[in-house]
């Protein structure tokens, strides 16, 4: 079930905290851990105006009602000339600290990073070279028994790591200088939330064995 | 080329410029998949479990790095294999150094039968992790065949707090058990956060 999506349709220049998406995304929070950049829509794409900083990350109010769901983007490559801003997909955020799972993108290398309470720790990556004028599909599946990221359909990281539990939101971050016309810009954000009917199994198993143990 | 597995110093400050990654990247920079086997997100050094993709030339640099263990999935002849072949296939000599090296991490593999697939190897080390995330600063730091008993009776209880928060029938334990039976027990238990990618 899709809990998120968001096209970026908008005039240039509006802030992403400013703009509704089509599904889940009502409104778009900037994380408090941010710096003073913000992020904003251009031609239909969201990319960092980094005037005044230059890191700043996101999420909308729509929020997957268990912490397995995928979170996925288009990365459009427009003309990269510098560190590409690192675009990043984020997931099971804590909305009060600096916690989540992210998958970034630096224009070389694809990481799978966790984030937890500002110590990062790097737990997969794939090589990607980013080329002007390409756009990217990069996906993001979350589960407790797994984490993957896929580009383009294939799957090219598998960790199993599970330290971050909680159901925070997908969202979306860069940290690096962007411009309208430099960078690697995001669009076509998703956020899909497993069938509501495996949630509830799962949560059934869950009380079964908690009434086991008890 | 082949898919090998190996345990890997972590190495880094932690940042975001200089994340903690396994010293492995030194050679193989990308395409790797990790399993942080720390409990501690924040604390620096300890190990994860890297699989990569390396060619000879990588794996003979792997293999020279004091920082870096790898586990000899090979037969006989020294081919690597793959996940879904069984610890049988894996020579009797090959065995024993993977047993002796997850050991020495404090991971229990000797319950496992030789036709067990090696994903169920994988898997075991995966639940040990979270075992020790459960018990963080409470996990077992005794040998693996210090008996239970000999766990001080406060630090048991605490132990036992600790796994059953995470879910975990800590009752099933006996003192007269080993910790390496303990662990056995804990990691064949079927937590909802417990279960992984290599579970079969």
């Amino acid at each position: 079930m899709i809990v998120v999506n968001d096209s970026f349709t908008a005039a240039d220049g509006t802030l992403l905290q400013g703009h509704a998406g089509e599904e889940g995304a009502s409104t778009w929070t900037k994380h408090s851990v941010s710096g003073a950049a913000h992020a904003k829509i251009n031609s239909n794409r969201v990319y960092l105006d980094s005037a005044g900083g230059d890191f700043a990350f996101y999420y909308p109010n729509g929020s997957p009602i268990s912490p397995e769901y995928d979170v996925e983007a288009d990365f459009v490559c427009l003309v990269i000339t510098g560190a590409a801003g690192r675009p990043r997909l984020l997931a099971r955020i804590d909305v009060s600290a600096e916690t989540w799972y992210e998958v970034v993108w630096d224009g070389a290398n694809i990481f799978l990073n966790k984030d937890v309470a500002t110590v990062v720790t790097n737990v997969g990556s794939s090589a990607l070279t980013a080329v002007d004028g390409e756009t990217h599909a990069i996906m993001a599946q979350i589960r407790d028994s797994a984490k993957k990221v896929f580009l383009d359909t294939i799957e090219i990281i598998t960790s199993a790591d599970n330290a971050i539990t909680s159901n925070g939101p997908g969202g979306v971050g860069f940290v690096g200088a962007q411009t309208t016309t430099d960078g690697i810009h995001i669009d076509n954000f998703v956020v899909t939330d497993l069938a509501v009917e495996e949630v509830l199994i799962r949560n059934r198993k869950l009380s079964q064995q908690q009434r086991m143990t008890a | 080329m082949a898919v090998r597995y190996y345990v890997s110093d972590i190495v880094g400050s932690g940042t975001a410029a200089d994340p903690f990654h396994p010293a492995l990247k030194d050679v193989v920079s990308v395409n790797w998949s990790g399993c942080d086997l720390r409990a501690d997100d924040s604390s620096a050094g300890g190990k994860m479990l890297v699989w990569c993709d390396t060619t000879t030339v990588q794996h003979t640099l792997l293999t020279a790095d004091v920082r870096i263990t790898y586990l000899p999935f090979e037969d006989l002849i020294g081919m690597v294999l793959g996940i879904a072949s069984t610890l049988g296939d894996v020579s009797a000599a090959n065995r024993t150094l993977i047993a002796s090296r997850l050991g020495a991490l404090s991971i229990p593999m000797q319950d496992l039968l030789t036709t067990d697939l090696l994903k169920k190897v994988i898997a075991r080390i995966v639940r040990r992790v979270r075992i020790r995330r459960a018990l963080d600063l409470e996990d077992f730091t005794e040998g693996l065949d210090t008996l239970v008993s000999d766990i001080p009776s406060e630090r048991l209880a605490a132990i036992a707090a600790r796994l059953q928060v995470r879910g975990y029938d800590s009752s099933v334990v006996i003192g007269t058990d080993t910790i390496r039976q303990a662990l056995v027990k804990l990691a064949v238990q079927d937590v909802p956060w417990q279960t992984n990618e290599f579970d079969v």
